[in-house]
């Protein structure tokens, strides 16, 4: 009876468990805001399935900005680099739509010249989807409303000359700003219609900000998603996730990943080593 | 040359195989943007040539493979393709294999979990050609159901330099694989058709009882379906032959003699002699060196020297009377001889009877 050597069983062991962690990792679900595999409710699972990912973006310097639209989600403010690449894609005709904290707001309003404060959440109690935080806005220029994920009001303090600050998106007249956070009104708050979105022109440039944590995300993603069709007409959508290139493991999803599931490479490589672990194994078995 | 006669060899399945596969090459390139699929179909296409001319093992292995990858088509189109892939390349193992495949099969099955992982659909050709194996499985088992196992025992009494032989058929309808076992280790195997009938026998080491456990492991040919029988426990009494056990102890006693010096005997009259009596003893065989030579105290007849010569020692020991010094030596010596009338007791490391 031929008996094999335990040390080859747990070399094709370690073989196919590493091979299983790779394919497990590459599928199972992963937390991480504006990520574009994550599908829980602050993920971008949803809009990811029709965009095209921008892992860096400085590969926006190779698309056709003038028909793309470029989505910009972020929890943390934009680096140098990272505006004057936007900057240069607006300039060439791109239109970008930008949401998330207000710090990474911050970054971008200034970089365009526009000087800003904060003011506080705004909680609407009358129009929104069951949840406070899902606030119901309506679109002025768009002539449509929308539903975006815990919006705040900003006061505009002032502007660079040339720049054009226009308010497209207000909340209901029964919305107040939770300036004492404690998601509960209290005397002194004001209540009053917000404005929630603006566009920013700078000459060519054109940029559209919600001052919202989430407006494509998956929560609040399929009540969006007519506005997002007028807004991108024939544009191609680009999905910014380029800020993931410091976490190496969801950077490496993203790699292996396309919009329409496993990348072709990475399945074909990891057929390939199959191959040759059973081939291996088929000539050691002749061989004893 | 050796392209054309590789031609000539494939086999129909293997063609098939290869045609779908090509088959789902084109359509996939038709219905999916290439650009997303450019590398798994370059895979696919290489893995061709080895469904073709590779064994079978490596021939269902590329198939399979080959399979799970078209089954990302993820649609209902490319999921038949590749079931029939898959099933076929399966088929072509097992009709062309004389071996086992059994291994082959539950490792590539294996080995590939990693492409159900990453897409799920792939377990629908995975159940179908487990589906089949566990079919043919099945009619193996059936098959091998059917078989019977004899074993005769020649004797149950043997001489322990005599084999214990007994007597197995085997029978079993088509071909099979079989191996006997004694306590858990192969000592025959083979793979036979219809019956098999095999006299073995063992050499057993101990005097007594002895029980030998034959087990039977019955096998198909493709390792679909195995069958065991037993142990079955045959019992033997071995029995020594006179002869032998006189050897035996003459060995023994052999052995111990290279321990003893030379003994030294002495005779001692106990109160003499009656006229006409003998003295001495035999020696016995193997310690028998001394033959005594009994003498009467009166003078009267001689006792036979009756000594039996031992290896090393030929000739009778001198008999001397203990004088002066030797009396006193024989206090303090604590290895003395003793003489009786008819016995002989060496008292040194053992004492041994004569």
């Amino acid at each position: 009876m031929l008996r094999k050597k335990p040390r080859i069983i747990l070399l094709y062991a370690i073989v196919l468990g590493v091979l299983i962690g790779l394919a497990s990792f590459t599928i199972l679900p992963t937390r991480r805001d504006y990520y574009a595999l994550d599908p829980g409710e602050h993920g971008q699972s949803e809009i990811a399935k029709s965009t095209t990912w921008i892992l860096s973006l400085q590969e926006l310097g190779r698309s056709n900005p003038i028909n793309s639209l470029l989505i910009i989600a972020r929890d943390s403010p934009l680096k140098e680099s990272e505006l004057s690449e936007l900057q240069s894609f607006a300039e060439n005709g791109g239109l970008i739509l930008i949401y998330g904290s207000w710090s990474a707001l911050k970054s971008i309003l200034e970089y365009f010249g526009v000087t800003a404060e904060y003011r506080g959440r705004i909680i609407d109690p009358v129009f929104n989807m069951n949840n406070p935080d899902d606030v119901i806005v309506y679109l002025n220029t768009y002539n449509t409303s929308i539903v975006i994920y815990s919006p705040y009001a900003i006061t505009v303090i002032e502007t660079r000359k040339g720049v054009q600050v226009e308010p497209i998106a207000y909340s209901s007249p029964y919305s107040y700003t939770d300036e004492i956070p404690n998601n509960a009104y209290d005397v002194g708050e004001e209540i009053n219609r917000f404005p929630v979105a603006y566009r920013i022109s700078i000459g060519s440039v054109e940029l559209i900000i919600f001052t919202a944590l989430g407006v494509f995300t998956n929560n609040v993603f399929n009540y969006n998603r007519g506005f997002l069709q007028v807004l991108c007409e024939s544009r191609e959508i680009l999905l910014d996730q380029s800020f993931l290139r410091q976490d190496y493991l969801l950077y490496f999803k993203l790699i292996v990943n396309t919009p329409r599931g496993v990348s072709s490479i990475y399945i074909s490589i990891i057929a390939l080593v199959l191959m040759v672990v059973i081939y291996v194994y088929r000539a050691t078995l002749k061989k004893h | 040359m050796y392209i054309e006669l590789h031609l000539r060899n494939i086999k129909l399945s293997r063609l098939i195989t290869s045609g779908i596969i090509t088959l789902a090459i084109v359509l996939y390139v038709f219905n999916t943007s290439i650009q997303d699929a450019i590398y798994v179909l370059l895979l696919i296409f290489v893995f061709i040539p080895l469904t073709l001319f590779g064994d079978q093992h490596v021939a269902f292995a590329t198939s399979f493979i080959s399979s799970c990858l078209i089954s990302y088509g993820r649609n209902y189109l490319f999921l038949s393709l590749s079931s029939a892939i898959s099933l076929l390349g399966f088929l072509t193992l097992y009709r062309e294999s004389s071996d086992n495949i059994a291994n082959s099969f539950y490792t590539v099955i294996l080995l590939c979990t990693p492409l159900y992982i990453l897409n799920p659909l792939t377990l629908v050709q995975v159940s179908i050609i487990l589906l089949v194996y566990l079919l043919l499985a099945i009619r193996e088992n059936l098959r091998l159901g059917k078989s019977t196992v004899e074993v005769y025992q020649d004797k149950s009494t043997i001489y322990l330099d005599e084999q214990a032989k007994y007597f197995v058929l085997i029978k079993c309808p088509g071909a099979f694989k079989y191996k006997i076992l004694e306590s858990g280790k192969v000592v025959e195997e083979g793979s036979t058709v219809n019956e098999i009938k095999a006299e073995l026998s063992r050499d057993f080491e101990y005097v007594g009882l002895n029980e030998l456990h034959v087990g039977f492991f019955l096998e198909d040919l493709k390792g679909l379906a195995k069958l065991s029988y037993g142990p079955y426990t045959l019992k033997y009494i071995v029995l020594l032959r006179t002869s032998t056990m006189v050897k035996r102890a003459e060995k023994i006693l052999e052995k111990y003699m290279s321990y003893i010096s030379t003994p030294k005997v002495h005779k001692v009259v106990i109160g003499g002699l009656l006229q006409g009596e003998t003295g001495g003893s035999r020696g016995v065989k193997g310690i028998g060196q001394v033959g005594l030579i009994g003498k009467g105290a009166l003078g009267g007849e001689e006792s036979g020297p009756k000594s039996t010569t031992s290896e090393g020692l030929h000739k009778p020991l001198p008999v001397t009377e203990p004088t002066g010094p030797e009396r006193s030596w024989r206090k303090k010596r604590k290895d003395f001889f003793m003489v009786s009338n008819c016995t002989l007791h060496i008292k040194g490391d053992r004492d041994v009877p004569l």
